[in-house]
Parts: structure tokens; C-alpha cells; sequence
């Protein structure tokens, strides 16, 4: 489903963001990646979603190549994918529903849609109640999860979520990544970057675990025996 | 279809209202660009007619009162045999008395000066109007000139060609004026949607980067930008005729009131409908430009 293969990306400034990953995500797995802040995971997020181009290297989504992909197509290609940030992003002007219908409309889901799959989705983050609130009425969990909600309203194959967690305290960031994990069940690639080593212990399966730049694929186990030995280093770096 | 329609629609609309004093501001001076254009169109435009009344009038023969009152005959002959040449589009006889009351209707304010005389001092004419472009009948109109002249029934000959020629000059000044105006201040408006339109999509960039990443494609995210630049210029135009058309109104009724030659000859009519059409264009060109040029320095894919 997500397939880097050798993929650099450095900058004219002469900063290399990545350096020779590859990694291979299936479709319908959950997987992290981690790593200190600026080891690159918000960078990898951005290749797949084409908002950058790498260096060196081929990136495929879907089966497609995306780094040769036409400009034209990108729309296409960011419509199988969600995406969640640590800030939510919410369109503060607008309340929930219209947070909701906003990106249908983008895609050009038919009108008489729009209501009934953003109350679907809600429903699905358990804040069908919310619809008419304006963001700032909320808190940061609910925020986050009208976040999901928006990033799910469109049906992508797959979910990114870029230190979704990041801004929440340590219970409504369970209830995210619990969140996450029942939406990884109903068959849609969800892959995470975080750094919250604690919440990689507990549930990750899959993790790339990224170091400035460069990648080690491991399980929870092996991630698990990683960051125990390196926590002090990473720490450090982070 | 309908719905993306319906979306622009909204978001452009939204969007102008958000901003509203400014969009007030640059419809005002996009419809103070479009007027003083439009203003020199009208003023072209009369002149223009003006001219052209002047091109059907071409040359003035006038009798000797003595032809008039001798030979008569003659003169009818002379006027007859004008109407026969190819060259002459209409050759018209005017007569004393019809001299007179043209006088009297031209200059109102002398009218009462002229009933006062004794005697009608307006000689008989014929106005000889010709056939094809200035340049084309030069030579011809120049023969029958000469000839007219050297006619023992004529007393004396005037032509209009110099001063339609100065008239059709100052014509293309003026109207290179209007134009050259015209282009700066409408630069100017283009100038002023494209920042109008930049400080818009800075207000919605978090909306924009939004669509962006579940998928708009860049003309669903252009459109209501385009729409509302486009907006912007229509009004700007509307709003441009409707000041036109207040003044034209204004100046035909001063004319209509006052008698005033010159307001008159520039009230004669308001711009033709396809001028009237190209101004609203213009102002949804000039809407359109700034903000495509806004967007596409300030909107990267």
C-alpha cells in the first residue's frame, strides 16, 4: 500500500531530512514511526502526501509512483489518504458539520451526502452531540477526534496522523490511539508518527523507528529492547 | 456541475462580505477607472457623430443673389447636374428663406436679431455631400471645387475638409488619451484586486491547505477567488455605467435647459450598447486578471 525505496530527501541548504529509506506498509496494517524530534517523520508524511518531492528515490501509494506523478493527479492520490495533525487544523469559523462538509464538498461528494456521512463519522468518534459547535467550544480531545472525523468523511484507504497525540494529555491520548486502532480494524492503513516512546510500548506492532534521517523497521519487542538501551541518547536528541 | 457553480458562489460571496470595506473601496476605484474611461469613450463617441455630420456636409456652394433672382433656371440646371456626377452622394438646394430658419433654429439666442431684419441677408447653397473615404476623393473633390468656383452662378465656395481633418485628429488625441488613461488606471485596479485577493487567501490559508490535503484540485480552490475578483470588476463596471449614465442624463438636461452648443453636441447619445457591453467586460477582465495574477503567486500548487 506504502512503499519507500531508497528515498533521500535533503535541501539546497545541504540538510538531509532522509537518507536511503526504505519501508513497506500493507494495507490494513497499523504502523508507527518514531524518532526524535527533526529525525524526519513529519518530512516522510509530506513525501507521501506529495507535498515535497524526494531527492532520490521512489515512493509508491496505491500502486502508483507518486514522486512521478503528474501535478494533476496529486488531488486523486490525496483523496485515498486522511490526514491528522498534532494541531487539529479545524476551521475555527465553522462549526463541526461544516468543518465536515467542507472537505466533502472539496472532493465533490453529492450534496445530499454530506449530512449523513459526517453524522456517520461522528457517530464513529462518539460526538454526534458536537455537531454544531464551533471548534473552540471543544476540548483538545474532542477537537482531535472532530480532527479523525474529518479525516475519515471521505473514506480514505489510508489514515496519517502526525503526532496526533502530541497536544493531549496522557488519557485522551489513549482514547486517540484507541480511536485509531478501531478505525485500523474496519480496514483502513492507519501509520502514526509520534514520539511518545510509552504509547509505541503499548501498541505498536509495526514501528520504523527513524534517527536522524535514516531507518530501522522493528517490532514491539525488538522496539521495545531498542529504546530501552537508547532512551537516554534519544532523549537527549529530543 | 451545479453544485461546484453553487460552491464558488457562496464561498465568493462570503468572502467579499468578510472583507466588505475593502471590497467597497476597490469597487469604487475600479468604477472611478471604468468611468473616466467610459467618459472619454462618450466624449469620442459624439465627437465621432459630429464628425460624421461634418463628413456628409462636405461642400458649401453659395449663390449670388443675383443668379437667384435672374436665372433661376440655371441654377436648378447647375444643382441637377451635381446630382448626376458619380461622385456626388447628395447634393442639396437650400434657399434663402430655409437659410434663414436654420439660422434661427441653430442660434436660438440670435433668433430674435435676425426676424428683426429687414431683409433676409442668407444666400441660397447647395450642400454637396461626396461619395467614398477622404482619400479616395481628393482629387475628385478638388475638380469639382475648382469648377464650382469658376461658375458665374456661384458667389462662393467653402469646404469642410480642413477642419474635419483637424476635427478627426483631435479625435485620435483625445482618444488615445482615453485609452492610455484608461490602461493606467485599470492597471492600477488590477493592481489593487490582486492584493485585495492575496490578503483573502492569506485570511483562509488554514482552509486552503485543508482542501489542499483531502484532495480539491487547484481550479476548485482557484474558483472562488476568481469568482470574487470577478465580482469585484463586475460591480466596479455597473457601477461605472450607472455614473456615466447619470451624467450623460444630466448633461442632456442642462443642454435641454441651458441651450449650450457644446453640451449638447457631447449629450447627442450615451455609448452604443456593444460600448456599454465592452465596459462591463473590461471590468470583469480586469477582476478576473488580479486576482489570477494574485493566485498565482500567492496560491503554489
Amino acid at each position: 500500500m506504502i512503499r519507500l525505496h531508497h528515498v533521500t530527501k535533503s535541501y539546497p541548504t545541504g540538510s538531509t531530512a532522509l537518507s536511503d529509506v526504505t519501508l513497506q506498509i500493507e494495507k490494513g496494517e497499523f504502523a508507527f514511526l518514531t524518532g526524535p524530534s527533526g529525525s524526519g517523520k513529519t518530512t516522510l508524511l509530506r513525501l507521501v502526501l506529495r507535498e515535497e518531492l524526494p531527492t532520490t528515490g521512489s515512493i509508491v501509494v496505491n500502486g502508483r509512483n507518486v514522486a512521478t506523478m503528474p501535478a494533476r493527479d496529486v488531488p486523486y492520490l490525496r483523496r485515498t489518504m486522511g490526514v491528522v495533525f498534532q494541531d487539529f487544523k479545524l476551521i475555527l469559523a465553522k462549526t463541526v458539520l461544516e468543518n465536515l462538509i467542507l472537505v466533502q464538498e472539496a472532493v465533490g461528494v453529492p450534496r445530499a451526502e454530506h449530512k449523513t456521512r459526517a453524522m456517520r463519522v461522528l457517530k464513529q468518534v462518539s460526538l454526534q452531540h458536537k455537531l454544531n459547535n464551533y471548534p473552540i467550544q471543544l476540548s483538545g480531545g474532542e477537537q482531535q477526534r472532530v480532527a479523525i472525523a474529518r479525516a475519515l468523511v471521505n473514506e480514505p484507504l489510508i489514515l496519517l496522523a502526525d503526532e496526533p497525540t502530541g497536544n493531549l494529555d496522557p488519557d485522551l491520548a489513549e482514547d486517540i490511539i484507541a480511536l485509531l486502532r478501531e478505525i485500523n480494524a474496519h480496514g483502513t492503513t492507519v501509520l502514526v508518527a509520534t514520539h511518545d516512546r510509552d504509547m509505541i510500548r503499548r501498541f505498536g506492532r509495526k514501528v520504523f523507528h527513524l534517527k536522524a534521517g535514516a531507518l530501522l523497521e522493528m517490532g514491539r519487542a525488538e522496539y521495545r529492547a531498542a529504546t530501552a538501551a537508547g532512551a537516554a541518547a534519544d532523549d537527549a536528541e529530543s | 456541475m451545479l453544485q461546484t457553480l453553487r460552491y464558488f458562489t457562496r464561498e465568493a460571496l462570503v468572502g467579499f462580505y468578510r472583507a466588505r470595506t475593502m471590497n467597497i473601496v476597490t469597487v469604487g476605484i475600479i468604477a472611478a477607472s471604468l468611468a473616466i474611461l467610459g467618459g472619454f469613450l462618450l466624449l469620442v463617441e459624439n465627437v465621432r457623430t459630429l464628425a460624421d455630420d461634418w463628413n456628409r456636409v462636405q461642400i458649401n456652394a453659395y449663390f449670388r443673389d443675383r443668379a437667384i433672382a435672374q436665372t433661376p433656371a440655371d441654377v436648378r440646371g447647375l444643382v441637377e447636374s451635381l446630382r448626376a456626377r458619380p461622385i456626388v452622394r447628395e447634393a442639396r438646394f437650400v434657399s434663402r428663406e430655409e437659410a434663414l430658419e436654420i439660422f434661427k433654429s441653430r442660434f436660438a439666442g440670435l433668433a430674435a436679431a435676425a426676424g428683426s431684419l429687414s431683409v433676409n441677408p442668407f444666400p441660397a447653397s447647395v450642400e454637396i455631400s461626396v461619395r467614398g473615404d477622404r482619400d479616395e476623393r481628393a482629387e475628385s473633390t478638388r475638380a469639382l471645387l475648382e469648377e464650382l468656383k469658376a461658375s458665374p452662378l456661384v458667389e462662393m465656395v467653402q469646404d469642410n475638409e480642413e477642419e474635419a481633418r483637424r476635427l478627426l485628429a483631435a479625435l485620435r488625441v483625445v482618444s488615445s488619451i482615453g485609452w492610455g488613461v484608461g490602461a493606467v488606471l485599470s492597471a492600477a485596479s488590477i493592481f489593487i484586486i490582486f492584493n485585495v485577493i492575496r490578503l483573502t487567501v492569506h485570511a483562509r490559508r488554514d482552509e486552503i491547505s485543508i482542501m489542499k490535503l483531502v484532495g480539491a484540485t487547484g481550479g476548485f480552490i482557484r474558483g472562488p477567488f476568481l469568482l470574487e475578483g470577478m465580482l469585484q470588476g463586475l460591480l466596479g463596471a455597473a457601477l461605472a455605467i450607472l455614473l456615466l449614465y447619470g451624467a450623460h442624463l444630466a448633461l442632456a438636461d442642462y443642454a435641454g435647459r441651458s441651450g449650450n452648443t457644446l453640451a449638447r453636441l457631447l449629450s447627442g447619445q450615451f455609448l452604443p450598447a456593444a460600448r456599454t457591453a465592452g465596459l462591463a467586460a473590461g471590468g470583469l477582465l480586469i477582476g478576473l486578471t488580479g486576482a489570477a495574477l494574485s493566485l498565482r503567486r500567492f496560491l503554489a500548487d
